[in-house]
């Protein structure tokens, strides 16, 4: 799957590079005018219901009239686009990408000689006969792969114009249509749910920071760089702005594509981690990390999904991605002036030497502002709770059995290569989060932040048990120069797994874990 | 005292009751509230409720994903069941609620299978002026007798909770009506996983379930 994935950038970028020789000459062709402002105000200004979630992609009531060689409101109206610099809305091309993008995965995986790619109509008609089952593959391959996977079938959605929840839908029919027909395999409900909701969470978070690259204002070879670097991003929306050339069409960018905030963190360092035994391991580890800010969570109406959200990427420090975490805001509501309440989806990955663990989850959560401190200091709280529809985490093996570990495949013998025999040593179930966090900020930049937080799963596939996951967390940050700090993070896993049954005793674990690294803040 | 407490309960009462409440909406018009493609505002358009209930034909079938014996609910089954659904509209083309589906079996053994699917739901119409729609959620399932054993023995009773998913499509007719009728097709799936019955650990355990159905909608 995860070769699968990268073999489908591959093909977007080729696909873009074809594309490119017409699209860069429309680019240069393009009259160089000055950029519009940004219509931002209209993010947070409009009055609707609670639930008056946008469908329809509707058109703006009102739209300024363009300057000349820019598209007019009749022309962009004409062409189904629900803004200037929106996408032609087409439900039908939505449909038909996603099948491209089911049709490609499918191919890639028949070239690396995948058994499970050899598709006919029995074997459609086999999966369709036996309906769902719990499948066996890897921790990557269904915890960030089939993720990945859906964030291509929602941004085939939204490419074509559909709104987030239409997209969400398109996102469920692709991976539906993928498990029943795009592999000999039987239909997994545990791939279903996390390529449709993982694809959502990632397809949104990819789709608003594509855009952020995109500079539809410019022309000529900065704009093509920046388009491709788009399409290293969000390669479906890239692939189908070359292909439509949209790449090089000078307009204003989708007003909701511009986030009313931003701010990045990168952060270089290493990190030493302990053992349910050991204080610490004398191996340090090497780690890259990635957080942005888009928009601000913390204040503001909203029924705009995503127009606020997290994202945190860990690279190294004992895996190739070790963490992955996003948080998107559905709904967002002040309450008086410092309290806000937000609905948000969160996507959670997080793979290690010591453990893994993975989630889609739903929460509720209330935020608290303290402004005005001295000093220029300001403090911000937040608590939340709510539910897992389907996590996954390493099994616990029971007394006197052995610790978990795939099974080798034998030449020439067992399923064939792509047919994942188990065992999975990993457990999945529904379960519930909570926690709570703090920051303490001067001048606006976090120098403490505390966290707390506990992830529940029954495990449903698996033995029997619930198992409680917590993290506390402090970071210190020091600004030293510039956008230029360092910080030091302490944090302490524990887990405890309550077996149904009780001939199985409950099992504890914990593992402390100290960072110290370089940040580097874009904002 | 009294009187006057039971009078005013009775206004309150009265105040509170949909079709006033309605009538009351209609007559105010307010502009912020969506209205559907069309000419008149019925009462349905303005209600908020979402109830529906029926009954579909069910196959269903119970199975691990390998060497599951053709015994017990890992044969098809067929039968009937019965499901509600209540909720409220959240726009002209999205209603949520919750979703419960009792479906009662005969196992090849003889025993009583029972699944009750208690679901957050969801329901789509993308094409106001049509009656299609598209429904999904997700939710628990209570299950009964999932029997599933290497042997030809009859397995002990159990009982398990499991993971439900429900997806669907239909037909809506009356949508401008409080009361309606559709049909539809659905999948239910109750995504038991591993559990022991008489010592023997059946693992990824799963329930399809595949329905046709009507119900009667009100709104």
């Amino acid at each position: 799957m995860l070769r699968s994935s990268v073999l489908f950038f591959l093909a977007c970028l080729a696909v873009a590079v074809t594309a490119r020789p017409a699209s860069a000459q429309t680019a240069l062709a393009a009259p160089v005018e000055p950029p519009l402002p940004s219509p931002t105000e209209s993010l947070f200004g409009s009055a609707r219901p609670l639930f008056a979630f946008d469908f329809a992609g509707e058109v703006p009531e009102a739209a300024p009239a363009a300057p000349q060689g820019r598209p007019s409101v009749v022309d962009w109206q004409a062409e189904r686009r629900a803004c200037a610099g929106c996408p032609r809305r087409s439900v039908g091309h939505a449909f038909l990408d996603t099948t491209i993008i089911n049709g490609f995965y499918e191919l890639a995986n028949l070239a690396r000689g995948q058994v499970t790619a050899h598709i006919t109509p029995k074997t459609w008609w086999a999966n369709m006969e036996q309906g769902w089952v719990w499948d066996l593959d890897d921790f990557g391959v269904n915890q960030i792969g089939h993720p990945y996977q859906g964030n291509n079938y929602f941004n085939a959605a939204r490419a074509n114009g559909l709104s987030f929840w239409e997209s969400a839908g398109i996102t469920a029919f692709g991976s539906g249509t993928w498990e029943y027909y795009g592999e000999t395999n039987h239909a997994s409900v545990n791939d279903l749910i996390n390529t449709t909701l993982g694809g959502i969470a990632l397809g949104e978070m990819f789709h608003r920071t594509a855009w952020l690259v995109r500079d539809t204002h410019a022309t000529g070879k900065s704009r093509m760089w920046k388009e491709i670097g788009g399409l290293a991003i969000d390669p479906v929306t890239g692939a189908k702005r070359f292909l439509s050339d949209d790449s090089s069409r000078v307009s204003d960018k989708p007003p909701d594509m511009v986030p009313s905030a931003l701010e990045a963190v990168g952060s270089l360092g290493v990190l030493s981690r302990g053992t349910n035994t050991n204080a610490f391991e004398g191996d340090n580890k090497g780690f890259l990390e990635m957080s942005m800010l888009y928009g601000d969570p913390r204040v503001g109406r909203s029924r705009t999904p995503y127009e606020a959200f997290s994202v945190l990427l860990r690279f190294g420090g004992g895996g190739g991605i070790s963490e992955a975490k996003v948080r998107g805001r559905l709904v967002g509501q002040p309450i008086h002036d410092r309290f806000q309440f937000n609905v948000t989806q969160a996507y959670d990955f997080i793979k290690n030497d010591v453990y893994q663990f993975g989630a889609q989850s739903f929460n509720g959560n209330l935020a608290f502002r303290v402004g005005g401190l001295s000093n220029g200091l300001s403090l911000w709280m937040m608590g939340w709770g709510g539910l897992t529809a389907l996590g996954a985490v390493d099994s616990i093996p029971l007394e006197g059995d052995e610790v978990c570990a795939p099974a080798e495949p034998a030449e020439g013998d067992g399923a064939g290569q792509g047919v994942s025999e188990g065992p999975r040593c990993y457990d999945y179930g529904p379960g519930s989060d909570f926690g709570a966090r703090t920051v303490l900020a001067h001048k606006g930049r976090p120098i403490v932040d505390f966290l707390y937080e506990t992830h529940h799963l029954y495990s449903l596939d698996g033995v029997r048990a619930n198992h409680f996951l917590q993290q506390l967390r402090l970071d210190l940050l020091v600004p030293l120069k510039g956008p230029v700090g360092v910080g030091f993070s302490g944090e302490y896993f524990d887990r405890r797994t309550y077996f149904s049954s009780t001939d199985n005793p409950t099992q504890k674990f914990h593992y402390p874990q100290v960072r110290l690294f370089m940040t580097w803040r874009f904002s | 005292m009294r009187l006057r407490g039971l009078a005013a309960g009775l206004v309150a009462l009265a105040c509170l009751t949909p079709v006033p409440a309605g009538a009351q909406a209609s007559s105010s018009a307010s502009p912020s509230a969506p209205q559907p493609a069309g000419d008149t505002v019925t009462a349905a358009d303005r209600s908020r409720t979402w109830i529906v209930i029926g009954g579909t034909s069910t196959t269903l079938r119970g199975d691990c994903q390998e060497g599951c014996p053709a015994h017990g609910t890992g044969a098809y089954l067929h039968t009937g069941s019965v499901l509600g659904v209540a909720g409220v509209r959240l726009n002209p083309q999205v209603d949520a609620g919750l979703e419960v589906s009792w479906v009662p079996a005969t196992t090849v053994d003889g025993q009583d299978f029972r699944a009750t699917f208690l679901l957050a739901t969801g329901q789509f119409r993308p094409f106001r002026s049509s009656g299609f729609f598209l429904r999904g959620g997700m939710g628990m399932v209570f299950v009964r007798n999932f029997v599933l054993g290497e042997k030809e023995e009859v397995m002990p009773a159990i009982t398990s909770k499991a993971l439900g998913v429900t997806y669907g499509a239909g037909w809506g007719f009356g949508l401008r009506k409080r009361v309606g009728f559709e049909l539809f097709g659905a999948q239910h799936v109750a995504a038991l996983g591993d559990f022991q019955t008489g010592g023997v650990n059946n693992e990824n355990v799963l329930g399809n379930f595949w329905s046709v159905g009507a119900a009667l909608v009100f709104r």
